[in-house]
Parts: structure tokens; sequence; C-alpha cells
């Protein structure tokens, strides 16, 4: 899809300097300087990452990896935690043997919805290959995208244009998991199918917009997903009744503080001692926030984060609770001895590198914690109360796409023509090539805004 | 190196605050584990590291909150703020607009943090020379005017950031010191003479170098 490059630099061509000098800075215009930062931006999405003028500290270091693992992760060479070990290979061909009966079972959940026994399937893991077809459709993704063909692509071309969240959506892009291959290069690909799911989901839901920790979900749908399929997948996410992760992005974060409250409570209940501890040590229950946004991504092992995920799908928000619950179970020894420095460590990079127990040890856990929290019914919170700020979307879903293309364009085009007619400060060259002209523009901007400062002054 | 001993003199909490994408995290990290990460991740909440220092031939241990710089996260961050006796005020060098919105973190300081807290203004990036978009002089003005401490650093390549820890641990020890003569193992300052700065007459984008 091509998206008008460089609109921006016709206005400055028509720059008429017979206007009135200092009449208007651009500082006074910020509707103008947010359109141009968020075309500028666009426009590298759109050079791809063998533009010239990416500069070499946003990429990271390609020589020093060699290794990539059955995820697409890079990562240090020697680096022995990587290694395959036995168990992990028995485990593969393990997953591979189940293939088959996962293509059968797919027809199955075409037609008849979730089994049991396909319950019992999800717990030990979905194949590698096959979350590219489970994810979508355990999350109802697959049908919305039916409904609401066109939806996307009539949303992308408007955000892309107008999106006020673009600006925080690269600077994330450029710490999402850089460390995966697809991740990897500036301005590749999937860094553009990132950039485009984030900023059609903010035209969509404006409620929630872009908030930092969704880039982390996008990415890893976009591993098994296309752009699509990952924008309906984040919506389901977002408000299917199982996961309404809303209610933890949206402004004010009310559905984190009823969690957190839950999970005291159930910490409390089952692991006093625990309980105890944490409250005297006076660890604050901070961590929680990434554990719960992220559904545990980068704060446990991915390939564990994965099957966490497998069954959060089918699940949703009781498995928030009970792996929160069940990490604590699980490292009780370690965590009644740690101070809150420790603890912290442990939380944050320790048991994010090594669980200190196998995938299945945690899964098999994590279902024996979460059925007896089931059958306590301690699964869940209680619900929101009335004077709660909102979990759910309460506006209309992507008010933007009532207003037509001309009329957007039009409005950008009033923004830019205010510009022009404000003063204009130096003529632009007569034959320069225009990639040079984007990147030299942003410079003089604000060379030409402290200079206004000074006469200002003076 | 970061220290799980548990022997030291002051124990001081120190928030890493300011716009997202600055490098606060990478500046952490620098300085606790000598680690800087072209892969790092956006902070999502709040991150902790720790790590102590000599000054004055006591041992100073720094608790550092390192804070999600998205607005909308500052609903959970500014809690932080709260018992905390400094604050590294972030911006990066290359992006004007980041020093343009320190007025705003500062406001911030002064509505969720103690009264006395030690703030110190770092300009980070300052390997990226060829995309300086504000001048040190500039920012070192807007710093005195304001009371803060000022330091330029570079998480990537070290300058400078052994040095705005170390800036900042000091100032804190000395106006802690000054006040508790002879009181070991005490957690937090308090009673510092520093003081929150009242608003500034001017924001910080109007004023230039060579006024």
């Amino acid at each position: 899809m091509l998206f008008c490059a460089f609109p921006l630099l016709e206005a400055v061509h028509r720059c008429n300097a017979t206007e009135d000098a200092g009449s208007s800075s651009d500082e006074d215009d910020p509707e103008y300087l947010d359109l141009m930062e968020r075309d500028s931006i666009i426009n590298r999405y759109e050079k791809g990452p063998d533009a010239a003028d990416v500069d070499p500290w946003e990429n990271p270091d390609f020589e020093l990896y060699t290794n990539m693992d059955r995820f697409g992760f890079v990562h240090k060479k020697g680096d022995k935690r990587d290694e395959p070990t036995d168990q992990h290979k028995r485990r593969i061909l393990k997953e591979l043997g189940r293939e088959k009966k996962w293509l059968k079972m797919i027809e199955v959940l075409n037609s008849k919805g979730l089994s049991k026994k396909m319950e019992d399937r999800i717990w030990k893991g979905i194949p590698e290959k096959m979350r590219m077809v489970i994810w979508p459709r355990l999350l109802g993704a697959e049908m919305l995208k039916v409904d609401k063909s066109n939806v996307y692509t009539d949303l992308l071309l408007r955000a892309r244009l107008v999106s006020k969240d673009i600006k925080q959506i690269d600077l994330d892009i450029n710490r999402t998991y850089r460390d995966h291959l697809a991740f990897r290069k500036r301005y590749d690909v999937k860094q553009k199918s990132l950039l485009n799911v984030l900023a059609a989901y903010s035209m969509y839901n404006t409620e929630v917009g872009y908030c930092q920790g969704m880039s982390q979900i996008v990415a890893l749908f976009l591993m098994y997903l296309d752009e699509e399929d990952a924008f309906w997948s984040l919506h389901q996410l977002m408000v299917s009744e199982k996961h309404t992760m809303h209610g933890f992005f949206v402004p004010g974060f009310p559905k984190l503080q009823r969690f957190e409250e839950h999970f005291k409570r159930v910490l409390k209940k089952y692991k006093p001692r625990v309980y105890k501890y944490l409250e005297k040590q006076d660890i604050p229950y901070i961590y929680l926030t990434k554990w719960w946004f992220g559904c545990f991504l980068d704060r446990v092992p991915f390939s564990l984060a994965l099957r966490l995920w497998d069954v959060f799908l089918v699940e949703g928000d009781p498995i928030l609770i009970a792996m929160a619950f069940n990490i604590m179970k699980m490292h009780e020894k370690t965590i009644r001895k740690t101070s809150m420095e420790t603890f912290m460590e442990f939380i944050q990079t320790d048991i994010a590198e090594n669980f200190g127990y196998s995938d299945d040890e945690v899964m098999h856990s994590l279902r024996e914690t979460l059925t007896k929290l089931k059958s306590d019914r301690q699964h869940v919170p209680p619900p929101p109360r009335p004077e709660d700020l909102s979990e759910v979307p309460t506006k209309a879903l992507g008010p933007i796409l009532q207003k037509p293309m001309a009329s957007i364009r039009e409005e950008i085009h009033e923004i830019q023509s205010r510009r022009s007619r404000a003063n204009c400060e130096f003529t632009p060259p007569t034959r320069f090539d225009r990639v040079e002209y984007e990147r030299k523009y942003v410079f003089y901007l604000e060379y030409f805004q402290r200079k206004l400062a000074v006469f200002d002054g003076d | 190196m970061g220290s799980r001993d548990d022997e030291y003199d002051y124990l001081f909490k120190v928030v890493l605050i300011g716009d997202s994408g600055v490098g606060k995290s990478n500046l952490l990290s620098r300085f606790t584990r000598n680690e800087f990460n072209l892969e790092s991740k956006s902070t999502i909440g709040v991150e902790f590291a720790t790590r102590s220092i000599s000054v004055e031939g006591k041992t100073v241990k720094a608790q550092i909150w390192d804070t999600a710089g998205q607005e909308r996260y500052r609903a959970i961050t500014s809690a932080y703020y709260r018992g905390a006796v400094g604050a590294l005020l972030v911006y990066d060098i290359a992006k004007h607009v980041t020093y343009e919105n320190v007025e705003r973190w500062l406001k911030e300081l002064r509505d969720h943090a103690d009264q006395n807290i030690v703030i110190m203004l770092v300009g980070n990036k300052s390997d990226l020379r060829h995309l300086r978009a504000v001048p040190t002089d500039e920012a070192k003005i807007y710093a005195e005017r304001n009371q803060l401490s000022f330091i330029e650093t570079s998480a990537l390549d070290s300058t400078n950031v052994e040095a705005a820890f170390t800036n900042i641990l000091t100032e804190i020890y000395k106006s802690v010191s000054n006040k508790h003569v002879g009181s070991d193992r005490q957690g937090y300052g308090g009673g510092s003479g520093t003081i929150i700065p009242a608003p500034p007459t001017e924001p910080p984008k109007k004023q230039c170098c060579n006024s």
C-alpha cells in the first residue's frame, strides 16, 4: 500500500516569503508540528530498513549473535542456558508428534467449540506451528475479521494520517523484541506491521489509545499472525468478557487495582506466611503491573510465556491471579529468605532467565492452583463497583471511520496552509534530494526556533 | 557492581524520572551492572535496582526506582516519589521536547515528592553529538536558575554515568549528615537543605545559550 509521502514538504515549497516576518513561529502551531513529526515517522517505516539515514545506533549489533532459537530469538554466542537440553529435544519431538492430532481437532473446534479434551491438549501446550490458527480462533478474532471486513484497512489509512499516539508507538517499537529476528532490523517489515496494528487500534478504541505494554502483546501476535488477525486478536483481548485488558490499559488502570487487592487476599488466605513476610519487608506490589499487562511476557522464559498465553486465551483472567499466586507458591522458600532488593532482582531477572522448574512442572502446578482457586471461588476478584472507572469501553469504537478520507485530507491541508501562510525564514535549495531535505528540515526547524527566541529576547 | 551486601551506613531512595525513551533504564543498568542494552525494553510500571558506593568513607546504598515515562503511568509511578531523597530528572539532548517537558516533571515532583528532595537534571545521550538539539549551556543555566544540579551523560559510552549518581548521592549524603550527626544505618534522608524550586519565570524552551 502506498501512502502519500512527503505531503508536508510541498507545503514548505509553497511557502511564501512575502508574508509578514515573525507573525508566527512553529511552536505556536503544535498541530503542525505533530503532523510533521507523524509524517516523518511514517515515512521512515515506508522507506524501510535500507534507507541511508537510519542511524547506526538504532540497530543492535548483528555480529555478536550467531544462535537463533526455535522461536526466532537470537542469543549471544556461548550463552549456555540456550543450549538445547535432552529434555528440551524430547519435548520438541513430542510436540511434533502431536501435530497430527491437532490438525484433526481443529476441524472439531470449527464445528463444535471447545471440548474438554481440547482444553486438556491446550494445557499440554499448543504446538508451535498451530498457534497461528488456534490463537485467533480462541479469541474469536477470526469471526470478527470476517464480520468487519474493511474496518482494519479503513482505520489504518486514517490512523497513519491522524493518530496522536504514533510518536509513543514509534519509541516503543524501537524497544520491542529487538532480540527477535522479526523485529531486529529498524523499520523492517514486521516493525512496520507493529506500527500499523498499534496505530490503527489507537483510533479504534480511543479510550485506551496506545499504552506502553501493548507493543509487546502485538509483537507476540505478529510472530504468529498477519496484521489483520493481530489487530482483531488485540481487540478481543481488550474487550472480550474473559480478558477485558481494556481495564488494565485505560488511563487510571482500574482493573490493576481491583486485581491487586484480590491477589493480596488470595496470598493472605493460602500463603499467610509469605504474605506477612512480604508486608514486613515492605515490598511493594508493583511487579504485578508488568506480570499482568503482558500476561508474564518478559518475566518468565519465553517458552513458558507461550504456554501461559495458550491457557490465558482459553481461561482468561483467572490465569493472571493463579499464575501470580503460583509463582509465590513454587518459590516460597526462596522468597521467604529475600530482602526487598533480592526479591526484586529475583522477580525482574532471575526467574525471567531461568524459572527453576520445567515448563511442564509449572503448568501442572498452575492447573492445580487454578482448580483450587476455582473451587473456592477465589479465581477472580469481586466485580468492579459502580463508582469505579469503567473497565470496558464506554465510547463508540472507531469514531474516525465516520469521517471520509477527503475531509481528513482537507483538515491536514488546512494545517499545512496555516503553516505556509506563516513566516518563512529560508528559501529551499533549488536542487535537492528529498530524503536529505526531510532529514535536515527538522534540524533547521529547531535552529530557527532558537533564533526566534533570541530575537524575542532582544 | 550491584551489591547484595547488607553492610551500609546510609540507605537513600532515588527515583529516575523523565520522558519516555530518554534512556532512564539504560542509565540505571550502566550504573548498577555496567551494562548498556540496545535491545532494552520499555519499562512497564516501575523497576528497581540497587548499588552501594563509598562517600567520604561511609557506605551509601542507593535504592533506585526506575519509572515508566508514558504520561498515563504517572498514576502508578508518582507513588514512588514519596520517601525519595533524590531524583534524577532525565532528558534526551537530541530531543528538544524531552527538555521542554522538564518543567512538567518538576511540577510532578512538587506535587508528589518530599519537599527536600535533591534533584539532578541529566541530559542523556551525549554521544549523539551530530543530533544534539539542546545546547549544554542552555540546560546548565536553566538548572542553575531552578537550583538543580546538572550533568550530561551517555549511558551508551559510559560518560559521566558514575559521576551523575556519585554526585547526587554525595549531595544527599552531605545534606543528611549535616542534620543527623552520628545516626548510623538510617534509611532515607530527610532534612536536606535543598528545596523543590518554585516555578521558574520562563519555560526552558525560551531560554537560549547566548542570551
